[in-house]
């Protein structure tokens, strides 16, 4: 099929003088389009906060409780889990309100997935906590805040 | 002063130890996505519009496994390149949207990309084989050339909107806040504490961090550096010695963060391996040496 036409070879003579042009295109795309294959802005660690956060899972005793042998995904999983359903709710983050029934969407879509029930598990209850990451004197400190609670039936 | 950042020449044989090793990874990538999951958490991306659940059943799944099986025998033996680079970026394209929607950022997207541009390649050999308006019809020398030099394009675009990125979210602040790394690197090493219950992995966390807020001039310099190095890549562009120079430090950066932090990136590292530092350049070196000295022998 011939596409020649005068107007769009000039373009496409002009298009070819510019150096690195599917750089460029790649770099205009992503801005424009964000997260969506194959563009992304790759915001690892765009912004480094003094305070990091991620989230594990206790049982009722408030012992940790292993993720990965548990449900099958990673710590990091959990968090983007958490943060990501977050964002369809509100897009500033950190409502305690959102944050808990947030939780709670979460620890439903686990217990579905990881078929937890009293017959597969001896905890009575999952929790999911928070914990909130600063540096004080060059030490590291955390706070944890329980975010939702599941009883196992 | 004028960047010449002209198209480099490769050989076949480059060419098609190219071919091998990324199709290679490519296919092993696919497989391992499909392998481990089976279901869609968080649809994300196309995810949202496209229903991608035939990626969680298992005819889906082996129907996929072998056309990109396919596509790979036919990429290394460079049948057909328009189709298959096209078959194999929507194949890419839909997997690695599956792989996101599981809540996990592994920016996959500099693979697809980097077909993209082969396809591109391809696709603009095509058009001016057609359309004499256009230009020059490419011979299959340099289309070879122009698919290589668009995969270097489109790793180091991915490098630039990263460093973009840093500079509209953060700013300069980006070097000056690097300290801060070490609550982020207790934080990953916390993820993996909880996932497995390893106790050392607590422990590392907090020597890591220790060690960055001890050091924290260090870091602000190594951070400094990553910017100028994501931000000037393309001048990867101006030579192959520049590639490999360029793709060197992209690979010791890589190997330096997963080891103080943990995070790979695995994908940018092999990619960057393949194409920019050209490992199938010492390769063949050592191919020719071997050859060379054998012939010697026999006399």
């Amino acid at each position: 099929m011939r596409i020649y036409s005068p107007l769009i070879c000039s373009a496409s003579k002009l298009f070819s003088r510019i150096p690195a042009k599917y750089t460029l295109v790649i770099v205009i795309l992503s801005f424009m389009l964000g997260k969506f294959q194959p563009f992304s802005t790759f915001p690892v660690y765009s912004h480094i906060p003094a305070t990091a956060e991620y989230y594990y899972v206790t049982d009722e005793n408030d012992s940790i409780i292993p993720i990965v042998t548990t449900f099958d995904f990673e710590g990091s999983n959990l968090h983007k889990m958490i943060e990501y359903k977050y964002l369809q709710h509100s897009e500033t983050y950190g409502d305690p309100d959102i944050l808990s029934m947030v939780g709670a969407e979460t620890l439903d879509y686990m217990f579905i997935t990881a078929d937890i029930s009293s017959k597969t598990v001896s905890y009575r209850a999952i929790k999911i906590w928070n914990a909130k990451v600063t540096m004080v004197d060059k030490k590291i400190k955390v706070l944890s805040t329980e975010i939702a609670v599941k009883q196992v039936r | 002063m004028r960047m010449n950042l002209q198209i480099q020449t490769y050989s076949f044989s480059e060419w098609k130890i190219m071919r091998v090793l990324f199709s290679l990874f490519w296919f092993e990538r696919i497989g391992f996505i499909l392998y481990s999951y089976s279901s869609i958490p968080v649809p994300r991306g196309w995810a949202q519009f496209i229903d991608l659940s035939f990626l969680t059943t298992v005819p889906g799944k082996v129907i996929i496994i072998i056309a990109s099986l396919v596509c790979v025998v036919m990429y290394i033996r460079n049948i057909k390149m328009l189709l298959v680079t096209g078959i194999m970026f929507l194949i890419g394209v839909c997997v690695h949207t599956y792989q996101d929607s599981q809540a996990l950022d592994m920016y996959n997207e500099v693979i697809n990309l980097l077909i993209l541009g082969h396809f591109i390649a391809f696709a603009q050999e095509a058009v001016l084989a057609r359309n004499k308006g256009f230009g020059k019809a490419l011979d299959r020398d340099e289309v070879k050339n122009l698919v290589i030099h668009y995969s270097k394009q489109a790793i180091i675009a991915c490098y630039l909107v990263a460093a973009i990125s840093k500079l509209t979210d953060a700013g300069l602040s980006w070097v000056v806040d690097a300290p801060n790394l070490s609550v982020v690197i207790y934080k990953s090493h916390m993820h993996a504490y909880i996932g497995w219950l390893l106790p050392e992995m607590k422990a590392s966390g907090l020597y890591y961090s220790s060690i960055i807020a001890n050091n924290s001039y260090l870091i602000q310099i190594a951070f400094g550096f990553t910017l100028l190095l994501e931000s000037f890549g393309i001048i990867a562009l101006k030579s192959r010695k520049a590639s490999v120079f360029i793709g060197v430090w992209y690979v010791v950066f890589h190997l330096s963060v997963a080891y103080i932090t943990g995070i790979r990136f695995d994908q940018f590292v092999v990619v960057v391996i393949i194409f920019m530092i050209n490992i199938a350049y010492p390769l063949i070196k050592i191919r020719e040496l071997y050859t060379v000295r054998f012939r010697a022998i026999r006399g």
